[in-house]
């Protein structure tokens, strides 16, 4: 008698599935399914239930709780990139639609800060010279009350991509202080020769414009000496609310050593890129701090949730230069 | 009691059949299914995978020179190096040196060794920062070069830890780049399949990246020639267990450069 409701619950589950699909998409909108690692045990836990109780699968499995259970439990593997399939979709998280931009979503929307972040390949042999030279003229624009614009930090990546300086600045205004800056920069006789200067020393460089999360700490000038941390996700296009939903419960975890310097999604250059930028007295430090961070409960659901949402990800490890306001 | 029979018989069908589709086809809906799960992380990768006992710490450079420096770049690295791995004031060690022969050509690789982990690194650095020779032998290379990147590595638990050979050899040096998550999957699957690699002495160390390059695992092979990585590499399809690792591991992207 057990084994023959063993069997139905198999079937009944098979059968659940299919009708599941058709009752549950969004209208119109797109449904965008998204792996995630499945949770075995609760899977199991609940057809134990329902096999125990002798009550009839498919109402019990209706109840919100068990619903999402049974759909978790039986989502794919996170190591896989996968195109959207109908069946597919039966077993992974429903995320809803997005109804905004995410520039309204995620960032803070009392302020309106703009980031750039500037990444210059420089020369080996020119490394010196180029610091020297950023030293004179990037403090001079910072303090300067015509240009509506701040360093937040200028570094030298010492693990990573080598010989690079990575820039980061704010403009308080938005985009409209960013054009003014760039237009009176034009006009700007040495800022004209500096950039002439810097092009001889440079192999590339890259930027992007970011915003910051608004659940981040702002970035504030710190005195040293700190190494920092950038860490560049490569977010699944389309993952970028998710992200942030999750990192906003997450940050909390992450102030005991006031390591959190900023957070930043990208609007312009790269896309669906998330910065997180953390400081640390030392790279021991920096491994004691994230080692403590796993024994806080909620932590390892963070990590299990977020990491099927990313690419690629890298990490630098910056040395602040003398000119820069994070130390 | 046939109820029951025919129902497994009809699940047991259904999943022949899926796996089938799923080793056919790449994207196949079906196989979502039927793939192994994968537990939820506890703790971080360094504490899970590294050698507990000892605290090693690597560091690989890989730097690309200026194709007409290669040889005066070899020569200042190797003197450089010998003064520094034999001075005990230095708590580093080189593990190897190598020139690209297969691969990214004039890239140069290097693989220290800090013993006592980011203290030993620190230390080594502050030093380094405050010696004039060092200093200059850095500002001599940086004309010689084209860019260069870096990696701080922790080894793997089930690895060997690197040790000096005696030549000669040519090493290979496989960089995995994972998808982000499955590091562990590919420790635990690794921790296995290193025993069929052990053969002709082939397997020198294995690393997982912790700063730089994030989710990279880089494997380092020494054989003696090409014909015998060949015949080494084919043998191990020969032994019990080497597909199935082939196949749980096979979905990240190896780039294979030789040395």
């Amino acid at each position: 008698m057990r084994q023959t409701v063993d069997a139905l619950c198999v079937t009944l589950e098979m059968l659940f599935r299919l009708c599941r699909s058709g009752a549950l998409s969004p209208p119109g909108g797109q449904r965008r399914s998204l792996s995630v690692f499945p949770k075995r045990k609760m899977a199991t836990g609940v057809l134990q239930r329902i096999r125990g109780g002798f009550t009839p699968a498919k109402s019990r499995a209706l109840s919100a709780g068990n619903l999402s259970l049974w759909v978790r439990g039986f989502s794919a593997s996170n190591s896989r990139n996968r195109e959207d399939s109908w069946f597919r979709s039966l077993f992974v998280r429903k995320v809803d639609p997005r109804k905004d931009a995410h520039s309204t979503l995620l960032t803070k929307n009392e302020e309106s800060n703009l980031y750039k972040i500037q990444f210059h390949n420089v020369k080996p042999e020119c490394l010196d010279d180029y610091n020297k030279l950023c030293e004179d003229v990037l403090p001079s624009i910072h303090a300067d009350k015509y240009y509506p614009c701040e360093l937040v930090g200028t570094w030298n990546t010492w693990y990573g991509e080598q010989d690079q300086a990575v820039h980061l600045w704010r403009y308080r205004g938005g985009y409209p202080a960013l054009t003014e800056v760039m237009n009176k920069l034009r006009q700007n006789k040495e800022f004209t020769a500096y950039r002439k200067e810097r092009g001889k020393m440079l192999l590339s460089r890259r930027n992007q414009l970011l915003l910051e999360f608004s659940f981040w700490n702002e970035p504030m000038p710190r005195e040293g000496p700190n190494i920092y941390e950038l860490r560049s996700y490569q977010l699944r296009p389309g993952t970028m609310i998710e992200w942030g939903n999750y990192w906003a419960r997450a940050i909390r975890y992450r102030q005991r050593n006031r390591e959190a310097v900023g957070g930043f999604f990208s609007q312009i250059g790269d896309l669906y890129m998330v910065h997180h930028l953390w400081a640390y007295k030392d790279l021991l430090s920096r491994e004691a701090t994230r080692n403590a961070v796993w024994q806080q409960e909620g932590w390892h659901e963070v990590v299990y949730y977020t990491v099927p949402l990313i690419q690629h990800m890298d990490s630098r490890i910056m040395i602040p230069t003398k000119a820069s306001p994070l130390q | 009691m046939l109820m029951f029979f025919f129902a497994l018989l009809f699940a047991s069908f259904i999943s022949f059949l899926c796996r089938r589709f799923s080793e056919s086809s790449d994207k196949g809906w079906f196989r979502s299914l039927f793939v192994h799960k994968v537990d939820a992380r506890k703790d971080a990768h360094s504490n899970l995978l590294s050698k507990k006992e000892t605290s090693n710490l690597y560091k690989i450079q890989f730097h690309n020179v200026k194709p007409e420096c290669l040889d005066e770049y070899n020569n200042l690295e190797a003197e450089v190096q010998r003064r520094l791995h034999q001075d005990q004031d230095f708590p580093c060690e080189v593990v190897g040196s190598w020139n690209i022969w297969y691969g990214e050509q004039d890239q140069a690789v290097h693989l220290w060794r800090y013993r006592g982990g980011y203290p030993a690194l620190t230390d080594c650095l502050q030093k380094l920062r405050v010696n004039k020779e060092y200093l200059e032998f850095r500002k001599e290379r940086a004309k010689m070069l084209i860019s260069r990147q870096n990696q701080l590595l922790l080894e793997f638990s089930f690895w060997n830890e690197p040790l000096p050979r005696k030549g000669p050899n040519l090493y290979e040096l496989r960089t995995y780049n994972l998808k982000p998550g499955t590091m562990l999957e590919w420790g635990n699957r690794w921790a296995r399949a290193i025993k069929h690699r052990q053969e002709n002495n082939e397997a020198v160390g294995g690393f997982f990246s912790q700063i730089g390059d994030l989710y990279v695992v880089h494997h380092l092979w020494a054989y003696e020639s090409l014909q015998s990585r060949e015949e080494t590499r084919n043998s191990a399809w020969q032994k019990e267990g080497w597909d199935v690792n082939v196949y749980y591991t096979g979905k990240t992207s190896p780039a294979t450069i030789m040395l």
